[in-house]
């Protein structure tokens, strides 16, 4: 496998755009574009195992001094899939969340990230009320639990008459991703 | 699609508005000249807005031509007619067609009478737009199976509804389809939503399929207002977020008019009527 030719880059792209084709690429073969065609959706999910594939190559290239696949084993379940969603990579992340058992807080909350970025917003809010209630006092919970509350209020609020033209970013692929403390966007 | 998508009325110019019936009626007529569909009650609201969009990013200048409307023939009336309408129009008919199809399974006449005249537009829509027909058709035996399934999720029905509508808005442009997709994948859960929340009383008494009537047993249970408003709202503004993001070469008075007043007008005002 070519790393450079799956994602569809040339051999000196930089690094931002690995990391854009990848987003791209992860966006148009999400299983949940292809539902109701089994065939079709196993195609995109092999497909994007591949891409995961190129990415983790080149990413891992372009680091020499970095172990890269130290931090999926190193970390705890959650961490790996912290990690998986910090890579956009939500079908692995999706994946790991459903094979554990212990259900705590953080589990919920990923959970509820994994979704919010599916576009299924009404069981990302579920997910969030029952992390932010297990553990009030977790800043990052309370954030989700806020922002998934506030958002369609703000929307409410803010275009009213003359205000339309009001710069608006409650986005919530960034918001999710700024509660990961990462700066991209992905799905 | 339902119709729901449309702007505020009281906020528009005039010129707006002109320019807003000038699409609707561009759309009628591209309706009748590609797929000969004469009857107007075929053109939907949403394709119209699917129209104004693909026009106004595509940028080029069309002047309003007069038209004369069989149905309205006293009236003067104005038409846009641009390239950006073959979409839409293909658009309208493969949506017209699957309505007809649920219409015709839920024993209306009227659906079997246009069967005749739907059938061949549809097999030319598809002929023009393979893939866009595969993704119209694919979400909707999805959609099926969701119903069949007695589904009580509304992400399950809302979200599909809403990757149909992502995937046919990304097509109007191959550069910002991620942004057109946003936009299409939010309005199609609102779409879904608002359409579900209209019609409960309806399916209660019918016994239609409802996803929050599967959920929560009545139409009347106090809980179903309030998670409507959040799936609405929040729906909407990731719609606008989206929206914010594309580069709208024209008509921008009127499609911000869309996004930040009519959408939130008819939401309110369905959550008003029949949610109380």
């Amino acid at each position: 496998m070519n790393p450079y030719t799956v994602l569809g880059v040339s051999q000196n792209a930089s690094e931002e755009d690995i990391k854009k084709a990848y987003r791209s690429l992860v966006k148009k073969y999400h299983p949940d574009r292809y539902a109701g065609d089994p065939k079709a959706e196993a195609a995109a999910s092999e497909k994007l195992k591949q891409i995961n594939q190129a990415y983790d190559m080149l990413i891992k290239m372009r680091q020499p001094g970095q172990d890269y696949s130290g931090t999926y084993t190193a970390g705890s379940a959650l961490a790996q899939v912290r990690a998986a969603i910090a890579r956009g990579d939500l079908s692995t992340a999706e994946m790991l969340l459903d094979a554990m058992g212990d259900r705590p807080a953080e589990w919920h909350y990923l959970r509820g990230v994994v979704l919010l970025r599916r576009g299924w917003y009404d069981g990302a809010r579920q997910h969030f009320e029952t992390a932010y209630g297990m553990n009030p006092g977790n800043p990052e919970y309370r954030q989700a639990w806020e922002m998934i509350n506030q958002t369609g209020g703000a929307y409410r609020n803010v275009f009213t008459g003359q205000n339309r033209a009001l710069n608006y970013t409650l986005c919530a692929s960034c918001v999710a991703c700024s509660l990961l403390s990462c700066c991209c966007r992905y799905f | 699609m339902f119709g729901y998508i449309a702007p505020q009325k009281c906020e528009l110019k005039v010129h707006e508005f002109e320019t807003y019936k000038a699409y609707y009626c561009g759309l009628c007529k591209a309706l009748k000249h590609e797929y000969t569909l004469v009857s107007s009650s075929l053109v939907s609201y949403d394709c119209a807005f699917l129209y104004l969009l693909a026009d106004s990013l595509a940028g080029e200048e069309h002047s309003a031509e007069p038209c004369v409307c069989l149905l309205h023939p006293m009236e003067k009336r104005l038409q846009i007619l641009s390239e950006s309408a073959a979409y839409p129009a293909a658009v309208n008919v493969l949506l017209s067609y699957y309505k007809m199809k649920d219409d015709m399974e839920d024993g209306k006449k009227a659906a079997a009478l246009a069967a005749p005249f739907i059938h061949p537009a549809f097999k030319k829509a598809s002929a023009h737009y393979p893939e866009t027909a595969g993704d119209v058709s694919m979400m909707y035996s999805a959609l099926s199976g969701i119903q069949a399934r007695q589904s009580g999720n509304v992400d399950e029905p809302a979200g599909a509804f809403g990757v149909m509508l992502g995937k046919i808005f990304e097509k109007l442009d191959g550069e910002r389809w991620e942004d057109l997709y946003d936009v299409g994948y939010n309005l199609g859960r609102w779409l879904y939503i608002i359409d579900a929340a209209d019609d409960l009383e309806k399916d209660e008494k019918t016994g239609d399929y409802n996803v929050f009537l599967k959920k929560y047993g009545e139409s009347r249970h106090p809980k179903i207002r309030e998670e409507a408003e959040f799936n609405l709202y929040f729906s909407l503004a990731q719609a606008a977020e989206a929206y914010g993001r594309l580069p709208v070469l024209k008509n921008k008075g009127l499609l911000d008019n869309v996004f930040y007043l009519g959408l939130k007008e008819k939401t309110q005002f369905i959550l008003e009527r029949e949610i109380t």
